[in-house]
């Protein structure tokens, strides 16, 4: 690979090594015969004496010293000459490799294969050993590696994709600017803008065949289902249990997109409901929801004037009660988080906030803030908004907060025109998130992969067969964010409560995907000079053999 | 000088000098010897004669038969063993060198000669150290010796020697001027030569070109030794050792040679006993 020369950065130095000429004269050199002490010279006198013969004459005589000491005085000689080996080799490359994690990449592919699998096998065969790898991945939040090529695939091997939606937009973002090669590990192409380095995709998507659960409530005696459908139309069965106990079976056709479905079931005192789709599909995970029967105690009053698509959003919402009050206050809850208020486009600014002059919105952002999941940026418009300073910003409209919270008070500065934002699906996903923040209680709820869900206050300890799970405390109670899916053991004062998550996430059930393996990696990249100084292992050689010379000298002992 | 181990000492004291001509000394010791008079063991009567010590009349032999006899003892003589060092520079030759080898031979011989009462004397060139003990022998063997020719320490031995009693000298034998000094030394007296030689001067080594300086005179000879070389040097050391060998032969004087190299015990307890200087 390698093609090697050795070079000195000081060659001039070389010309030392005529000091081999001095060392070859002075072997030459025989000195004074040795002086030997004999108790009588008197018999040496009478031997002849004759001349040394002739293999005794003065020519160079080769010895392992006087061959030890060349050696020597070449290596001393050529070490400070500034000797290097120089080649050119391909440099090692810095790759950047993220990982979608998406609950999506384990869908089955008809090989057999889960996508995150057949992607992460594409990916193999582009790694060199000496390749610098910096790898990023989500799980409840961003997780990076950094390590060699050879470590990469042990490292894959330990990742697995959660049973929820990674939201990989922060590793993009953090990639962006990066000016190595990004590889990408997915089933769908990359979202954000190139990085400088180039992009190089592995997927391991194929198209869509899934039908799942996007959403499932049971208000009462009423079950309400909606189900997704990718791909050809599908026959499939229905399938309603209650504390395992079949309520209900059903044939039904699943065309493509999305169908409701809603049926009256008696659960009677069963604590969970589970509805399934059979047979399993290309992606099982959304093929089953569980709902879990809590205490409702969750009210909320409606005051100021009627809005009737406020209304029915909030009735979609499982576990609340609606009132009609005679302030300004929007709803409240009477236990977990406390009592929280939400204005609506109030006439003045409620205490800890401030209100400014009104204008017409246009350009619409949203933060990232658990009251925004999943609402869509377009979906926002208004007739008229205020600009809200105080609390932390949710949402933006022309660069300035139109909606903010503090606490448990939540301000919206803006009106919920008709025609406007509250025909969009992201109207009840908001203020379903809205009760999601401040509640914990609820009749039938339902755990979802990937988002926090606060827990009643009497929770003790959650504990999950899968560890994949995070818990913490907070003041109104302990919150779960579930990133698999399956069962989950809830410890109350009034005993065990059985939760099971599901994955109910309509973009995760599109597994419409690509394939791609890799194309375009940089795996002929430009060799390059390169020059490693050998001086100073040269000159501990020199030095050794110089001992090894004074060692094997008889005269030194 | 610790020289000796138990069983060593135990065999030198089994040997005695082969003293084969009567040596006089003034001190009886355990050496039977022809002269009368001594104290020690009857030999026989004699008549009375004027003069004789009145203490040696046998009054017994008087009254039977009414003349005096005096009764004769044979006297036990006290052997007197003179030991000479050639102190010259060429006896330091040789590794253990040959002046080493000659006082471990001399402390053997003086363990057998301490063996039946005997007393040594050591000669040097500075003259003689009388030792009736081991220990103080020793003592005298370790000390330094001045340097000077074999030659002298013969010299100081005719000069200084009170008593007559057997002479060993040890020397390489380089000294021609000593044959003299030995004639002289031994004269009427049981003497020994014990020609010490090198390992190195027995059989020189290849050395190619050398400068070789003599020990004693400091001059110098440069030659090439080779395998041809050291031949004719072993040729002509066979005829130096030959020499003396006669010579001593002619004069009565036993005549021992040995190296550096060879284990004293066995020069003492073998070759020494098959010259016949000790039995």
């Amino acid at each position: 690979m390698l093609d090697e020369w050795l070079q000195f950065g000081t060659p001039s130095a070389l010309g030392a090594l005529a000091a081999l000429i001095l060392l070859l004269l002075v072997s030459l050199w025989r000195p004074r015969p040795a002086r030997v002490v004999v108790p009588s010279v008197a018999l040496w006198k009478r031997v002849s004496r004759r001349s040394p013969p002739i293999r005794a004459a003065r020519r160079p005589r080769i010895s392992l010293i006087l061959l030890l000491q060349i050696l020597a005085i070449a290596s001393m000689v050529g070490g400070m000459a500034d000797p290097s080996v120089r080649g050119r080799a391909r440099p090692s490359r810095n790759i950047v490799v993220v990982v979608d994690t998406s609950g999506r990449m384990l869908a089955h592919r008809a090989d057999g294969r889960t996508r995150f699998d057949a992607a992460r096998a594409s990916l193999a065969g582009a790694v060199r050993a000496d390749d610098r790898i910096e790898l990023f991945w989500m799980e409840e939040t961003v997780r990076r590696w950094e390590g060699s090529g050879r470590e990469l695939a042990s490292k894959l091997d330990e990742i697995r994709p959660i049973h929820a939606r990674a939201d990989w937009t922060l590793p993009v973002d953090i990639v962006r600017h990066r000016e190595a090669e990004v590889w990408f590990l997915s089933d769908r192409p990359w979202i954000g803008s190139k990085p400088p380095g180039g992009l190089v995709e592995f997927l391991g998507g194929e198209p869509a065949d899934n039908s799942g659960i996007a959403f499932v409530s049971l208000e009462g005696d009423e079950l309400f289902v909606r189900f997704v459908r990718h791909g050809a139309p599908r026959d499939a069965a229905i399938v309603v249990t209650a504390d395992g106990r079949e309520l209900l079976r059903e044939d039904l056709r699943l065309e493509p997109g999305t169908r409701s479905w809603w049926r009256r079931i008696s659960p009677g005192e069963s604590r969970s409901v589970a509805v399934s789709i059979a047979p399993s599909d290309q992606l099982n995970l959304d093929d089953r929801a569980v709902l879990t029967r809590f205490h409702s105690n969750d009210e909320v009053r409606l005051e100021g004037p009627e809005h009737p698509a406020l209304a029915r959003a909030l009735q979609a919402v499982p576990g609340i009660r609606l009132g009609r009050g005679s302030t300004a206050v929007l709803y409240r809850t009477l236990e977990g988080r406390g009592e929280a208020t939400v204005y609506v486009d109030p006439p003045e600014a409620p205490p800890g906030f401030e209100s400014g002059v009104r204008w017409v919105p246009r350009e619409w952002s949203v933060a990232d803030h658990v009251l925004t999941r999943d609402v869509q940026r377009g979906d926002l418009a208004s007739a008229g908004a205020r600009e809200v300073r105080g609390g932390d910003p949710i949402l933006w409209a022309d660069g300035r907060c139109v909606a903010a919270v503090r606490g448990q008070t939540l301000v919206l500065g803006f009106e919920l025109s008709p025609g406007g934002w509250i025909v969009t699906p992201s109207f009840p996903i908001f203020w379903t998130n809205v009760i999601d923040f401040v509640r914990t209680g609820g009749t039938w709820r339902v755990l979802r992969t990937g988002r926090p869900a606060g827990l009643p206050s009497g929770v003790l300890e959650v504990t999950a067969r899968d560890s994949r799970a995070r818990f913490h405390f907070d003041a109104g109670g302990r919150e779960l964010l579930a990133l698999t899916t399956g069962a989950y053991r809830a410890k109350t004062s009034s005993g065990i409560v059985e939760l099971e998550a599901s994955l109910l996430d309509a973009r995760e059930s599109d597994t419409s995907g690509l394939w791609s393996a890799g194309e375009g990696a940089s795996v002929t990249a430009a060799a390059v000079p390169r020059r490693t100084p050998i001086g100073a292992p040269v000159c501990v050689a020199a030095l050794l053999l110089a001992l090894l010379s004074w060692l094997l000298d008889p005269r030194s002992r | 000088m610790r020289i000796f181990d138990e069983e060593t000492l135990r065999r030198l004291e089994a040997l005695r000098l082969a003293v084969r001509r009567g040596v006089r000394s003034r001190g009886e010791g355990d050496r039977p010897t022809g002269r009368r008079g001594g104290a020690s063991d009857f030999v026989a009567h004699r008549g009375y004669l004027p003069g004789d010590d009145p203490r040696s009349i046998d009054w017994h032999v008087y009254a039977r038969l009414g003349q005096l006899f005096v009764r004769e003892r044979a006297r036990e003589e006290r052997l007197t063993l003179h030991l000479a060092f050639d102190a010259s520079p060429s006896m330091g030759v040789g590794e253990p060198s040959k002046a080493t080898v000659a006082r471990r031979v001399a402390a053997g011989l003086s363990v057998a000669a301490f063996a039946e009462s005997g007393r040594v004397v050591l000669w040097g060139p500075s003259g003689g150290r009388r030792c009736d003990l081991l220990g103080p022998l020793l003592g005298a063997l370790d000390a330094p010796m001045a340097t000077a020719p074999a030659s002298e320490t013969l010299r100081a031995l005719r000069m200084g020697a009170r008593e007559r009693g057997a002479l060993v000298f040890f020397s390489d034998l380089w000294d021609e001027d000593a044959k003299q000094g030995l004639l002289e030394a031994s004269n009427a007296g049981e003497a020994a030569v014990l020609h010490v030689l090198a390992q190195d001067e027995l059989y020189p080594r290849p050395m190619d070109q050398v400068r070789l300086v003599d020990a004693e005179t400091r001059e110098a000879v440069e030659r090439f030794v080779g395998a041809d070389e050291i031949a004719q040097y072993g040729t002509l050391l066979s005829e130096h050792c030959e020499k003396w060998k006669k010579w001593c032969h002619e004069h009565g004087i036993a005549y021992v040679r040995t190296s550096s190299g060879s284990d004293w015990t066995e020069v003492v307890t073998v070759t020494l006993r098959e010259a016949g200087i000790l039995e």
